[in-house]
């Protein structure tokens, strides 16, 4: 048996699964230019279908993942750009390998909820395969500047995604995102020609991480000012990835961007995008910069806690039904900020778990607002009403959803939302009692949304709108099992993840190597 | 009869109402109400014989070896580190006091399932109705079996989301909905507390090298946290036992509605009154006084956490009585009943005299289900009316109502022979022999109050019988006409649990009336923290005394009771004209929920408002600013392109242009022309020269 295992992750290795997995969308895209813009109904399945392979290579490469190793998986390395030592460098680790998971899943989901465009289909499909094909690429890099590159890659397709297929301001919500993100990618650039010259020009992340101390680096010298190299480079990274997450006061472009996106967009936006900034800060802050992780452990919980609160207030006070759950996602990955600075298993493997969560969840709550929105053609929260009665399924997959977001314990949120509050209350006890306050706010305002939507009399109005059909009750269903399995069996993630997050702690608090 | 086998099949208990949700939650719509109906009992009623056959297992085994686990899988682990180790299994643990809940969550909740097939046979929602009770059988079963406090909180915070899913269950009533959601945001204050205090617990057993959350590792290692005191800003340091037996306390407040946090559980009478009999009043909201048991060694090393548990809960016992005093909704008097005697039970806890909590726990059980199903059949023939002084008379028409109804109110004033009699009494009694060695007065008072309490029960509840079923009916006439006995399926449950309201005290007879204190016995392993205690002497004489007392003065109440609804009807106006104040005070329940309203709600209220205008107007303000401004930047920098930088070479260009059409001017061979240059250029020089 161990034997046969071992054949197949040959094999997977051999057949190079991992770019396979990123660049078959890529492919999808290719093929979809050339299918007539009329066919709509061969350009969805040619989606479908290619991101159903990365989704079922995903899951497979899942399963043959070694999660009690520590080591980088299914790695594959090629000269890229020589004069400049550029590598194409990809592989999984621990870190990686549940966001693998969760991109194709969320990619696969939002082709379905992607079904019902009818609007330069093809542009819109084409584009979102290519979406995927960078998300993809940011998650397996383990080269800085092939980061970057499907760092900035992503950036093109979400841009015209929602400036074209968007709301009534859709660009001002592309271009605030663009200009949002091109900051953080500006900062980031910086930090890594820095880092490129700092670390004897590579831009390989596994050797700055080992073989470099960045710490004893001498300073930069800066319009007059002496700043420590480490500590800077981490800022810079820090607020790049910062902006993505988006942690406060960086996270005004999300609503904005929520609002405006198509369902599917906002799905993986929220279940996906997001994700990035805090993957960001993992792979490349913690592992290049342990000692001003340490140093900025704190400042991180901080605004970690400000997130939830802040998030959790601010959505109560909205009107708007997406931008609610947008402000929700701010408040949960704030969750993920005060985890992460924890510096312990619990609180390190509570956030890359809430991550996860997270991202699951959340999708399930924009796919719901997608429902009913294609249904009233708003999202003003005053003006529903008693819909329970009127679509008793989609009330049903909402609240499932809406509880899982509030950290039901039997769902996902609870396990990770807990692992975090615990291994924080340890560190940071008095933030975390506040932070924990979240909990009471975020039910609040998820009951009083359920409340204004489903409950009371039915708004006549909505008297004849259909129930939730059978592809929008797919798309929930998908995250949806995640949400109910990992509730009572969060080792399907953990059991991939946790010996590398307590080696990340290592490398932290002891300098160990990768 | 092999038993064993249910060692390695205590998860049937709770999968067999799990059941129940998927098949009804998915399939139910296509199906008959009756097989609903059937499927829904039968499932809880094979969890029923689950439970007994561990409970029959369990009696078998010598007394110090009543416990058994039953591990599915890992749950949650975070793997192995110094910086400590989070291992959580999902398992279920099988002892005397799970056996206890088990054993009354089920067959109760069977009960109700039964009479609720009747009761709600014509609500279009009778499917959704079912999977709702499932899924709070199965969440009740999680809590009361779960081996760790983790896997305890699950069913917690499971029974709060079936609460709140069947108290706003009519939901196109929005009062229902606020009802609803008010118990759950309550709820959920109190399990922050508990999250805390389980945390807490977790790293400060951690700190000495053990990682655990299972009840039988923490109580392998409580010892540990004896001397351990934990710093806290303003207060300072606090025994860790202390600190954390509160914290979760302060969650049992939410859950088991004690002060400060049972203001929800009267709005959610709001719900189909089975709900009430089962969640809000014999199942769910004892929660918090199992949890206390279930971690007595904990409490064991704080008498402080004790004192302020009988203290606390002494004091919701008496207020909730006086407030049920003047209430008109005869479920409203229920609720505040339910809060008065849950605080009797954490009185029995709140002096270490675990075993008469949970023993009262259990009588509460069958005869507050018992009151409130007799409330429900009212209603039922009532045409949903609650308030009392539209009835009146009902004794002759619904005898079987009326007699069960009678029986259980004699219970739970502690009439002699009565179950409620002898757990009381245990509670009582044990209050008044309890030494604390923190608040030495914590105990007394807390009998104290508990005795003034025995009184006003017995007052409210006969006002209670006395407005609803003596005297004449005071409806309205067509409302008059339709009353009518409940059908058997309704009736059938309400004789069992009168039958069980009557002999279910004598499982806990004590010694000093004769009885054998069974129940004492088969619980006692759980209490590990007596075993040090040295059995306080009791005077036989002093015990009995306290007997006579407290029943002389539920016979007072009795007796005020006949008299002010009875004998002289305009009586208790009279009162409340000679006390308004007072009388408006108990009505409006202390305006306790007008006072968090105006506080904690309408404060987080406020609070959201400014924060959004501070996010929409600040914070973004300022992005929208930076925008701004980089778009001006580029305007002004696109002017000075176009008309400074542009403009020079385009002057330059100009120039060029102009010379080059002067000079091919020059070249036209004009004479005129020439001669105008010259002199033009004669004069140039002569003016340079002259300057």
């Amino acid at each position: 048996m161990v034997k046969e295992t071992m054949g197949i992750i040959e094999l997977l290795s051999k057949v190079h699964i991992l770019s396979v997995i990123t660049f078959l969308p890529l492919l999808a895209a290719a093929i979809i230019i050339f299918i007539p813009g009329k066919r709509h109904e061969i350009i969805k399945t040619v989606a479908a279908v290619f991101s159903g392979l990365s989704l079922l290579l995903g899951i497979i490469v899942y399963i043959f993942f070694d999660g009690g190793s520590t080591s980088l998986q299914f790695v594959e390395k090629f000269r890229w750009i020589p004069k400049f030592h550029i590598y194409y460098y990809v592989g999984v680790d621990g870190l990686s390998i549940s966001m693998l998971l969760l991109t194709v899943v969320i990619s696969f989901v939002s082709v379905f909820a992607s079904w019902g465009i009818e609007d330069r289909v093809k542009a819109y499909f084409s584009l979102l395969m290519l979406l995927e094909t960078a998300m993809l690429g940011v998650f397996i890099a383990l080269d800085f500047f092939l980061f970057y590159v499907f760092w900035e890659l992503m950036l093109l397709p979400m841009y015209f995604l929602i400036g074209i297929w968007g709301g009534p301001r859709r660009e001002y919500a592309a271009i605030k995102f663009f200009l949002y993100t091109l900051a953080g990618s500006a900062l980031m650039l910086l930090a890594m020609i820095a880092l490129y010259y700092a670390g004897g020009k590579t831009f390989d992340l596994v050797k700055l991480a080992n073989d470099f101390d960045f710490s004893k680096h001498a300073p930069i010298h800066l319009f007059g000012m002496t700043l420590p190299f480490a500590q800077t480079l981490f800022l810079a990274l820090f607020i790049g990835f910062a902006i993505k997450i988006p942690m406060f006061p960086f996270h005004t472009w999300l609503p904005d961007a929520h609002v405006e996106a198509p369902t599917a967009i906002s799905v993986i936006l929220a279940g996906v995008l997001l994700k990035m900034g805090t993957y960001g800060i993992f792979r490349i802050n913690y592992t290049i910069f342990p000692h001003a992780t340490e140093y900025f452990a704190y400042a991180i919980a901080v605004f970690g806690v400000i997130n939830i609160v802040y998030g959790a207030l601010v959505a109560m006070a909205q009107e708007d039904f997406k931008k609610l759950i947008a402000y929700s996602s701010i408040s949960h990955m704030g969750i993920v900020l005060l985890g992460m600075a924890a510096l312990n298993p619990m609180g390190m493997n509570g956030a890359l778990l809430e991550m996860f969560n997270h991202g699951t969840i959340t999708a399930m709550l924009f796919l719901s607002v997608g429902v009913i929105y294609d249904r009233a053609h708003h999202r003003d929260l005053y003006r529903f009403g008693g819909l329970a009665k009127q679509m008793p399924v989609y009330a049903a997959w909402t609240a499932f959803a809406f509880f899982a977001a509030m950290g039901l314990p039997g769902l996902s949120g609870f396990i990770s939302e807990a692992l975090s509050y615990l291994g924080a209350l340890k560190v940071f006890p008095a933030l975390t009692v506040i932070g924990a306050t979240g909990i009471i706010f975020t039910a609040g305002y998820l009951l009083w949304t359920i409340q204004r939507v489903f409950l009371g009399p039915l708004n006549e109005k909505y008297a004849t709108l259909p129930d939730i059909n059978t592809r929008e009750i797919f798309t929930m269903a998908l995250p949806g099992f995640f949400a109910l399995v990992i509730g009572w069996y969060p080792q399907l993630v953990l059991g991939k993840v946790s010996t590398y997050m307590i080696h990340l702690i290592d490398i932290v608090t002891k300098g160990a190597h990768w | 009869m092999e038993l064993s086998w249910i060692r390695n099949y205590l998860w049937l208990i709770p999968l067999f109402p799990a059941l129940g949700v998927i098949i009804n939650g998915f399939f139910g719509w296509k199906m008959k109400k009756t097989t609903v109906g059937t499927i829904a009992s039968m499932m809880v009623f094979f969890s029923f014989l689950a439970t007994f056959v561990a409970f029959l297992y369990l009696i078998s085994l010598p007394e110090e070896h009543r416990l058994f686990t039953t591990t599915l899988w890992t749950w949650i682990f975070t793997g192995n580190s110094l910086l400590g180790t989070f291992k959580i299994p999902l398992a279920f643990q099988f002892d005397p006091l799970s056996a206890v809940m088990a054993l009354t969550v089920t067959f109760v909740s069977f009960l109700i399932h039964v009479y609720s097939i009747g009761y709600m046979w014509h609500d279009r929602s009778f499917v959704r109705f079912f999977v709702y009770l499932n899924l709070f059988v199965f969440s009740m079963l999680i809590l009361v079996l779960g081996n760790s406090l983790l896997l305890l909180f699950v069913g917690w915070e499971g029974v709060g989301l079936c609460s709140y899913l069947l108290i706003s269950f009519w939901y196109e009533d929005h009062k229902n909905v606020n009802a609803g959601i008010k118990a759950f945001i309550v709820n959920r204050v109190g399990d922050f507390g508990f999250l805390i205090g389980m945390f807490l617990l977790f790293w400060e057993l951690g700190k000495q090298g053990v990682w655990t959350l299972t009840f039988t590792e923490i109580q392998q290692h409580v010892e540990l946290l004896k001397d351990v005191s934990i710093n806290l800003p303003l207060i300072g340091a606090v025994a860790a036992p202390t600190l954390i037996g509160i914290l979760l306390y302060w969650g049992a407040t939410g859950k088991s509605a004690q002060i400060p946090l049972y203001v929800w559980l009267p709005d959610a009478m709001a719900g189909p009154t089975p709900v009430s009999a089962l969640i809000h009043a014999a199942t769910m909201v004892t929660s918090g006084v199992y949890m206390i048991g279930r971690m007595n060694f904990l409490y064991g090393l704080s008498p402080t956490a004790l004192a302020v548990v009988a203290i606390v809960s002494s004091l919701t016992a008496f207020f909730a009585a006086t407030i049920a005093m003047t209430q008109f909704d005869l479920k409203k008097v229920l609720a505040y009943s339910t809060v008065s005697q849950l605080g009797y039970m954490f009185i029995g806890m709140g002096v270490a005299a675990y075993t008469t909590g949970i023993f009262h726990l259990m009588t509460h059980a069958f005869f507050k289900a018992l009151l409130f199903l007799g409330s429900g059949s009212v209603m039922h023939a009532m045409s949903d009316i609650l308030d009392m002084r539209l009835m009146g008379g009902l004794k002759k028409k619904m005898p079987i109502t009326f007699w069960t109804f009678l029986i259980a109110t004699l219970a739970i004033i502690g009439t002699p022979f009565f179950s409620g009699f002898f757990s009381k009494d245990g509670i009582l009694s044990a209050a008044y022999f309890a030494h604390n060695s923190a608040i030495p007065w914590a105990p007394k008072f807390a009998w104290f109050m508990g005795f003034i309490t025995a009184g006003i029960t017995a007052f409210y509840m006969f006002r209670a019988v006395f407005m609803t079923f003596y005297g004449e009916n005071r409806a309205p006439e067509e409302i008059k006409e339709h009353i009518h006995e409940s059908p058997p399926i309704m009736t059938i449950p309400l004789i069992i649990l009168a039958i069980f309201s009557v002999i279910a005290g004598y499982v806990g007879v004590p010694h000093s009336l004769g009885g054998h204190n069974l129940l004492n016995h088969f619980l006692m392993p759980v209490w590990v923290s007596l075993k040090h205690v040295a059995e306080h002497e009791e005077s036989l004489a002093v015990e009995y005394t306290l007997m006579i007392l407290t029943l002389t003065l539920v016979g007072i109440g009795v007796y005020v009771a006949y008299y002010a609804y009875i004998k002289h009807p305009e009586f208790p106006e009279k009162v409340v004209n000679k006390f308004p104040r007072l009388y408006k005070l108990l009505y409006n329940k202390y305006y306790v929920d007008e006072i968090y309203y105006a506080t904690f709600l309408a404060g987080t209220h406020r609070l959201t408002k400014i924060l959004r205008w501070f996010d929409v107007h600040i914070i973004d303000g300022i992005v929208n600013f930076a925008g701004w401004l980089g778009v001006r930047l580029a305007f002004i920098s696109g002017w000075i392109d176009k008309y400074i930088v542009d403009g020079i070479v385009n002057l330059i260009a100009w120039i060029f242009l102009w010379t080059g059409q002067v000079l091919r001017k020059i070249q036209v061979g004009s004479v005129q022309a020439y001669l105008y240059i010259g002199i033009g250029i004669l004069v140039l020089v002569l003016l340079i020269n002259v300057l």
